[in-house]
């Protein structure tokens, strides 16, 4: 069904050698919106082949913790690093899926177009698509079976097919992480095992995965955030643990 | 019926007219396409309007009207970018209220001004044949260079309409490509408001993209077709307004509407009829249907008795 690309001998990125080396790290981060604090010293410390799920309620800042590594939220004070670059320097590396909402689902593009998106970044927004670039895409479209839409108006695709296409982009990209928000919301089965065999590659294949999200996948690690006004379950954390393994990451208010 | 077409054409006036609005349609769109894309139909009209204080002012220093139109229409493009740096682009109450208001500014200038009332005419609502060969040549080179611009940087636009949040995530400066956008779209608007004038310059803009979105969903296409559109409702309306001594910028504009109408009506799946008439395609029924899906599973006791 998915075509591995599990054995990747070198990782792409900076050639750090050693898989389990400091990858994406949070140094004191604290997050705002104009004058409300959203998240005031984030600590997490993630080294390469990570799937780490971002849960918590609704407002407890899943998206925004995602988006200021993404660089879409500014953080007011603290480091976030790439393979000890500021990761403002390392855009290169990380692919983003953003929420569904924030896309314009109308806009006259084909899926092959927003796969190819993918490539602007590496190959340079001004010159044409090398054959290289349309070898990535055509290769990605496979890995999501989505070849066979790949002249399809995105506007035309169900929920699912439009997840996909994203994350094919994002395949495109070519990255060391990958950050999703909410990649399983509104999915179908296919779609969602799909994403789940995937991530289990590119964690084999030494890149950090991660995901905002409700349910936390089974087997990976936890960032758990929480709001203040919410009780505290003293177990809160070791339910976390159980279930996704390890806890990884603690995040102090 | 011959001299119809060819007796306006033995005008020089006639014919630089005729290339300036057929080039400024074709940029207009282009643009236009981008703007509908983007959903700032409301700032391109705001921008529009903003330009006015600085044709009258050129128009009373005796300048050129194009000039003044220029150094407006780029300020208030800054003056937007500005505006909307914090991210919220759509905030059209503020847009609306400062930009009524340099409209407003013009129309102050205007009035403390004794002015004839023909050339204030020309000014609001144009004049295709009043263009002399420096304004075709400003219109060529000005047209030229925003076709390049969107052309060459066509994916930055792209990407920043169609997903915004990817693309900042990709270093992109979104906030920066929309002002860019606002300036190629003030500078379409500098150089067509001379044909259609300036309160319905952006119809010239908004309405043929409109009409040529209701009948691809393919973005070249689009802009494409807007163009063709925007050109023959240009052609048509210095040919009808030479004839009947109406105002060409006005029958240009209306041109262009009825065929949104007509587009919005019979356009083939977008149209309104279309979908009405698919809706009743009984012939469907009488040969074998052949459906995308089907129901492949049911429980018990919610199966139809005849399929039981």
């Amino acid at each position: 069904m998915v075509e591995s690309t599990a054995v990747t001998p070198a990782p792409p990125g900076l050639d750090t050698g050693d898989l389990h080396a400091s990858c994406l790290v949070l140094h004191d981060v604290t997050i705002a919106y104009g004058r409300k604090v959203v998240l005031a010293h984030v600590d997490a410390d993630i080294p390469r082949s990570q799937v780490v799920s971002i849960v918590g309620p609704n407002g407890a800042g899943k998206s925004t913790l995602l988006k200021a590594i993404a660089g879409l939220t500014p953080i007011v004070s603290g480091t976030i690093t790439l393979f000890g670059a500021p990761i403002g320097t390392m855009r290169k590396h990380i692919a983003y899926v953003p929420q569904r909402e924030d896309v314009d689902w109308a806009f006259p593009v084909a899926v092959r177009d927003v796969v190819m998106m993918g490539r602007y970044p590496r190959h340079g927004w001004l010159s044409p698509s090398s054959s290289e670039d349309r070898r990535v895409v055509e290769q990605a479209m496979a890995q999501l079976a989505i070849d066979d839409l790949a002249r399809r108006q995105i506007s035309q695709l169900s929920g699912g097919q439009q997840r996909r296409a994203f994350i094919a982009r994002a395949i495109a990209q070519e990255p060391d992480v990958i950050l999703l928000d909410e990649p399983m919301a509104g999915i179908d089965a296919e779609t969602h095992d799909r994403i789940v065999a995937l991530f289990e590659d590119w964690r084999l294949a030494g890149k950090v995965v991660l995901q905002a999200t409700h349910a936390a996948r089974h087997g990976g690690s936890v960032i758990a955030l929480r709001r203040h006004t919410d009780p505290i379950h003293a177990d809160d954390a070791t339910h976390h643990a159980d279930e996704g393994g390890e806890h990884h990451g603690i995040v102090r208010h | 019926m011959a001299s119809f077409v060819t007796e306006p054409l033995t005008d020089p006036a006639f014919l630089r007219g005729l290339l300036d609005v057929v080039a400024v349609s074709i940029v207009a769109g282009v643009i236009g396409t981008f703007i509908v894309l983007r959903g700032i139909g409301f700032l391109g009209d705001a921008l529009a309007h903003s330009i006015f204080p600085g044709v009258v002012t050129a128009f009373l220093l005796d300048a050129n009207l194009l000039l003044g139109a220029l150094i407006a229409g780029l300020s208030t493009a800054a003056v937007m970018g500005l505006l909307t740096a914090n991210g919220r682009v759509r905030d059209n109450t503020s847009i609306g209220v400062v930009f009524t208001a340099a409209f407003a500014l013009g129309v102050v200038i205007l009035t403390n001004n004794r002015v004839n009332s023909d050339e204030l005419e020309g000014i609001l609502f144009g004049d295709p044949l009043a263009a002399n060969m420096l304004d075709v040549v400003m219109t060529l080179v000005i047209g030229g260079g925003v076709l390049a611009t969107v052309v060459a940087l066509r994916r930055l636009f792209v990407m920043s309409s169609f997903d915004p949040s990817g693309a900042r995530a990709m270093g992109l400066p979104v906030v920066a490509i929309d002002v860019l956008l606002l300036v190629l779209t003030a500078l379409t608007v500098v150089i067509a408001f001379k044909a259609v004038g300036n309160i319905l310059v952006i119809s010239l803009l908004l309405t043929p993209a409109a009409t040529a979105r209701l009948f691809t969903d393919r973005l070249t296409a689009t802009a494409l077709l807007a163009s063709a559109l925007g050109a023959g409702a240009s052609v048509a309306g210095l040919f009808i307004g030479y004839h009947f001594g109406a105002s060409a910028g006005g029958v240009i504009v209306l041109t262009s509407t009825a065929m949104f109408l007509a587009a919005w009506i019979f356009a083939p799946r977008h149209g309104v009829l279309w979908a009405r008439l698919a809706l009743r395609d009984r012939s469907l029924l009488l040969r074998e249907p052949e459906a995308e899906a089907e129901v492949v599973l049911a429980s018990p006791e919610i199966q139809a008795p005849h399929t039981a």
